[in-house]
Order: C-alpha cells, then sequence, then structure tokens
C-alpha cells in the first residue's frame, strides 16, 4: 500500500523553462525569481535557458538596474541548475566566452535530464 | 496558503493579458472544464496576468467571477497589482491577494496543486 | 521521465508523461514551433510517452502542403512525421480551427481532433506540461 506522497516535500523538482530573451517581457524575471525563491525554500530547482531564453546568459557585466544577468549569477551561486540550448546558443552565436560563468551549454537531452528528475515543470514561454 | 495537496486537482498560471494571447482566456476556460468535471482549480495570476483580474464588462472579469462562484481559487500577485496601478478593491471580488508573491506561487506550484500548467 | 515511490511493499517507478502544448504554428513565428518539436521529439526517442497539443495558432502547424523552401526555413511536417514515425500523438483543439477558417480536411492525417472537454481527459492523462 503506496503512502500517497513520492517523497518528501523537499526532495521535490521543480524545471523551469525560460523560452523569452532578457528585458523584452518580465518572462525573465518572474522565470529566475521564482526559480530563486524555490531554492531558498528547500527545492532542487533547474532553469533550462532555450530558444530565446538562452540571450538571458548573455547579460554578463554589471548594471545599475535589476537585470536578469545579474539574477541569474545569483540562481548559480545559490545552487540552481542552469542550463542554456546548445542548439539555441550556437545559432545566436554564443559560446561559452560570451554567458555568465557556471550556465552550462547543453543539447535538449540535458532538458530532458532536467525533466526526468522533475516533480513540476513551469514554461515562460511564447 | 496552507491547505495540501489535493488529488487530481490543477493548478494554472496566467502571466499574459487576453490581448497578448488567446492562451489567457482560454486558460481561463479550460478552468472553467475542469471544474466542471470535478477537478479543484487554482489560477494565481502574476506578471501582466494581473490585469486579468480587474472589474468590468470583459470575458476574464466575468470568467473569473464564474470560476470563484463554482469553487475554484485565484490568487494574485501584490507587487505586480501594485506595478499595474490597479487597487485591490479594483479586482474581481474574492481574488486573494497574496503575502508573498514568490513564495505563494512556489507554494501554488509545488504543494497545491496536483498538476501544474503556465501560459 | 520516471519517478520512484516508495511505499509498503518496495519500490515503483512511476512514468511521467509529458503534453506539450504549442500555441504557434506558423513559419512568421517558427521559433517556438521548431523548439517545441525539438523537444518532444528527443522525449519520445528517450523511449518516453509525449503528446502533442496544437491550439490557437498552433494548429497552422498540421496543414498539409507546406513548403518553406523559398522562405529558407525548414518544413515543420517533416518533424510532425519524425514525431508520428516516434510513436507519438498530435492533437488539434476543434475550436481553435474555425476561427481560422481550417477544416479537417486541410490537416494531415495523423493528427486527433478532440474538443475542449476532452483536453481534460487530455491533461487527466499527463504528469508535465510544457508550453509554447
Amino acid at each position: 500500500m503506496l503512502d500517497g506522497k513520492s517523497k518528501s516535500d523537499k526532495d521535490k523538482t521543480l524545471t523551469i523553462i525560460l523560452t523569452r530573451g532578457p528585458f523584452i517581457s518580465d518572462y525573465s524575471d518572474i522565470a529566475i525569481y521564482t526559480a530563486l525563491k524555490a531554492k531558498k525554500m528547500g527545492y532542487k530547482v533547474n532553469l533550462f535557458l532555450y530558444l530565446d531564453g538562452t540571450w538571458n546568459a548573455h547579460v554578463k557585466r554589471d548594471k545599475k538596474y535589476s537585470n536578469p544577468g545579474e539574477w541569474l549569477r545569483w540562481c548559480i551561486k545559490k545552487g540552481v541548475k542552469v542550463a542554456a540550448c546548445e542548439r539555441c546558443s550556437e545559432a545566436r552565436d554564443l559560446v561559452k566566452e560570451d554567458i555568465i560563468e557556471g550556465v552550462e551549454i547543453g543539447g535538449v537531452y540535458r532538458l530532458l535530464d532536467m525533466l526526468k528528475e522533475s516533480d513540476k515543470v513551469l514554461t515562460f514561454s511564447g | 496558503m496552507n491547505d495540501s495537496l489535493v488529488p487530481g486537482s490543477f493548478g494554472i498560471i496566467i502571466a499574459r493579458t487576453a490581448a497578448a494571447s488567446e492562451n489567457a482566456i482560454s486558460s481561463l476556460e479550460l478552468a472553467q472544464d475542469l471544474l466542471a468535471q470535478g477537478h479543484q482549480v487554482g489560477i494565481f495570476l502574476i506578471g501582466d496576468g494581473i490585469y486579468l483580474g480587474k472589474q468590468g464588462k470583459t470575458q476574464a472579469a466575468a470568467r473569473i467571477a464564474n470560476l470563484l462562484t463554482k469553487g475554484a481559487k485565484v490568487y494574485a500577485s501584490p507587487e505586480h497589482l501594485k506595478a499595474s496601478g490597479i487597487s485591490k478593491e479594483r479586482l474581481v471580488s474574492g481574488i486573494e491577494v497574496v503575502e508573498d508573491t514568490y513564495k505563494d506561487l512556489v507554494d501554488f506550484v509545488m504543494e497545491r496543486y496536483e498538476k501544474v500548467l503556465s501560459c | 521521465m520516471t519517478t520512484q515511490i516508495t511505499g509498503m511493499g518496495g519500490t515503483f517507478k512511476k512514468k511521467k508523461r509529458t503534453l506539450i502544448s504549442l500555441t504557434h504554428g506558423t513559419y512568421g513565428h517558427d521559433d517556438d514551433a521548431y523548439g517545441a518539436m525539438l523537444a518532444i521529439n528527443a522525449i519520445l526517442a528517450m523511449g518516453t510517452e509525449a503528446s502533442l497539443l496544437l491550439r490557437d495558432d498552433g494548429v497552422y502547424l498540421a496543414l498539409k502542403g507546406q513548403d518553406p523552401n523559398e522562405i529558407g526555413q525548414e518544413n515543420n511536417l517533416r518533424q510532425l512525421a519524425d514525431l508520428v514515425d516516434l510513436g507519438g500523438k498530435i492533437f488539434v483543439l476543434g475550436p481553435s480551427l474555425e476561427p481560422r477558417g481550417i477544416e479537417r480536411s486541410e490537416l494531415i492525417d495523423e493528427i486527433t481532433v478532440i474538443e475542449r472537454t476532452d483536453l481534460v481527459k487530455l491533461l487527466r492523462e499527463h504528469e508535465l506540461f510544457i508550453n509554447f
């Protein structure tokens, strides 16, 4: 007989997929802030930058205003697993040197690895 | 938010206006269909989704009012509400403005609903 | 995608079925369509169950006779054919067709048109949801 719960609350994994670039909408902010909060609350968190979402990792320089790059660096520091789609990055000429340190460039199979371990998936897209 | 996860329940996060995407209204329609088939439903309005919750003669407001009368929970992000200039009193009656946008969103996603969709 | 469920009597794996919902299906907005197809075909290639739901402008993806050669794009029908070969299912939301003046006969054969109420059944049958 099952107990009805798969894991303890804090063993759960959230994967967030972001397909929109920085500044064009607030999807970057919402996705990244959600990732940070979930990590702070003790969940395992993955953030996959897909399609134009890969541009968020290109926001490397310090700015006088809040920006997705700053928050992504914070995510990495706090242990959120951040990966950018290899194919999408290559299409946009984004190589390792162009993006924030700690963002892994991986194929779509990296996304699948994230999905495999996920209890919930959020997409900020469209 | 204190209730624990209910099997067969659905949470829907809406981050767009009705004009920006058909998906916003169709998500509310989907919520109505889920309720009609006996599922518990919650809606979380965040980002541009907050505008759907404004009182007025809009399809969104009518659907949200209907959802609330049928037992759905509808939550709104306080920081996006404040940014929009829409006062709490101008929201469709019954929408609950949460205390902490992201803490309550994460709770909504991870603990409150068995399945979660975002649009 | 699997998760382990532990209880009295041992453990078993619970497979998670993924529903990818696509609301953009035109060549003028192809990145989302391409991204969705890449993702779902990869999921299927890994042997995990996945379905594609075309709704809103996503229904255009299933139109017969597409030939984007002259605009320098890849033909989305090839991706759909791969999806079918990999064992995936394609659902088209019926209420998205009429406002776009699309008849069932104009769509590829390998799709199933569903109504709004069928959507609930589809959601019940899947655990993870990705929206493009």
